[in-house]
């Protein structure tokens, strides 16, 4: 295990600790450093800010004074701003593609077709290029949930596999060809069920 | 920890929704997760009008937390734990990938805690150097040990607690905690402040009796 693993993995432990045992027993801690032994020692000290905290939850709450609030929301704002500068130079150099979207999100796309309950080809039309804008209102929808992106991420991602189409293979005797098609025409030629192309093609 | 709601947030990913809610104040009542899942979905680039009252929201209730958990015992009154924790957070906050930025989005006041928590810890091995190097410049002034009874007699928990905070050594404030539980020091049976410490009876005891000697220096004028 590198150094970076077990870094993670103990934080991993502590956060779970943390959520598990608000005021931990003597049998709470025999319990979970039984079952990690290798943090033994963190859970324990860990333990005894949790009871510190406990002891203390009826008395008055200290309070920050406004000096303190007013240079964390500085540092808050400071932290907004460099977040802009790095998003933005992301977005000039390239728009998030949906393959990127999926990545981020730690899905790809035959999960996010079972999730949506979509055929898996509506799904590689749209993010191949093979699927002319406007997608229909519920699969953008269906779309800005799963992967927790916005209309206007949306919107770029499909402009963006529209401009870079990826072809299929070319035949013998033709040369390779881009056809996109209408929504209503991938869902149409899409082998899933009348009662879910209904429902795609539906508006709400 | 949960952080409550008055009503439904609107979804992540959707401006005006957030737009409206900023509008009307009404963020103030969702969940916290609700509102840095907004901010890590609407992304940094979104409407600032939407956006600064959202991360400030965030940047006051993530500071009143650690003010709260992080006491003044600690050197410049915890001021400088309190910035370092707070600046972990909402710079990871704008990571969605990070472990406090997932961390943040499904159980907020846990991950603040638990941050919290691993300032103190950081803080009081720091603390525990100090006090050693000090404790061998003088090793006199050892505190007189006078029998009290912690429940019977010290019953002002805030005194109590505010001497516990000085007791820089984590594993000895827990051994006394267990204590005052009157979780056995050591049982065959069931679990004990032993088990629980995996340290010996022996030293069990001596660190009860350390604090419970702290206690009785420092309060017994009041009992």
């Amino acid at each position: 295990m590198t150094d970076q693993n077990r870094i993670d993995e103990l934080d991993e432990v502590l956060f779970a600790f943390h959520r598990a045992c608000a005021n931990p027993s003597a049998d709470e801690i025999i319990a979970w450093t039984g079952r990690y032994p290798q943090f033994a020692e963190d859970i324990r000290a860990h333990a005894a800010i949790l009871k510190d905290w406990a002891a203390r939850r009826n008395l008055p709450a200290d309070e920050p004074d406004e000096i303190m609030l007013a240079r964390a929301r500085s540092r808050a704002l400071d932290a907004l701003y460099n977040a802009e500068v790095a998003r933005r130079s992301d977005a000039s150099a390239s728009p998030r593609s949906f393959e990127q979207m999926m990545q981020t999100r730690g899905t790809d796309l035959p999960e996010l077709a079972r999730e949506l309950d979509i055929a898996r080809s509506v799904l590689a039309d749209l993010t191949s290029g093979g699927m002319r804008a406007p997608v229909g209102k519920r699969l953008v929808d269906s779309l800005m949930h799963a992967l927790a992106i916005t209309e206007d991420a949306f919107q770029s991602a499909l402009q963006a596999a529209l401009r870079s189409p990826r072809l299929g293979h070319a035949k013998a005797d033709e040369a390779p060809s881009i056809v996109s098609r209408s929504y209503e025409e991938v869902i149409q030629d899409s082998s899933m069920l009348p009662e879910r192309k209904r429902y795609w093609l539906g508006e709400n | 920890m949960d952080h409550k709601t008055g009503e439904d947030a609107p979804p992540s990913t959707d401006l005006e929704g957030w737009r409206r809610a900023v509008g009307n104040g009404c963020f103030r009542a969702f969940r916290m997760e609700s509102v840095v899942a907004a901010i890590q979905d609407l992304g940094p680039t979104t409407d600032k009008t939407a956006m600064n009252p959202l991360v400030l929201h965030v940047s006051d209730t993530i500071t009143r937390m650690l003010r709260g958990m992080i006491g003044r015992n600690h050197r410049n009154q915890g001021e400088d734990m309190i910035a370092r924790a707070h600046a972990k957070l909402v710079t990871a906050m704008f990571n969605p990938q990070s472990a406090d930025g997932k961390g943040l989005r499904v159980a907020f006041g846990f991950r603040v805690a638990k941050r919290a928590a691993d300032a103190i810890r950081a803080e009081e091995k720091i603390e525990k150097r100090e006090l050693e190097a000090d404790a061998q410049d003088d090793a006199k002034g050892e505190p007189a040990t006078v029998e009290i009874n912690p429940w019977q007699e010290v019953n002002e928990r805030i005194d109590v607690e505010r001497v516990l905070a000085h007791v820089t050594d984590d594993q000895k404030r827990l051994a006394f905690r267990l204590h005052m539980e009157r979780v056995p020091v050591e049982s065959a049976k069931k679990g004990s402040i032993v088990k629980a410490l995996g340290v010996s009876r022996k030293t069990a005891e001596k660190w009860i009796e350390e604090v419970r000697a702290l206690l009785a220096t420092k309060l017994g004028g009041k009992t």
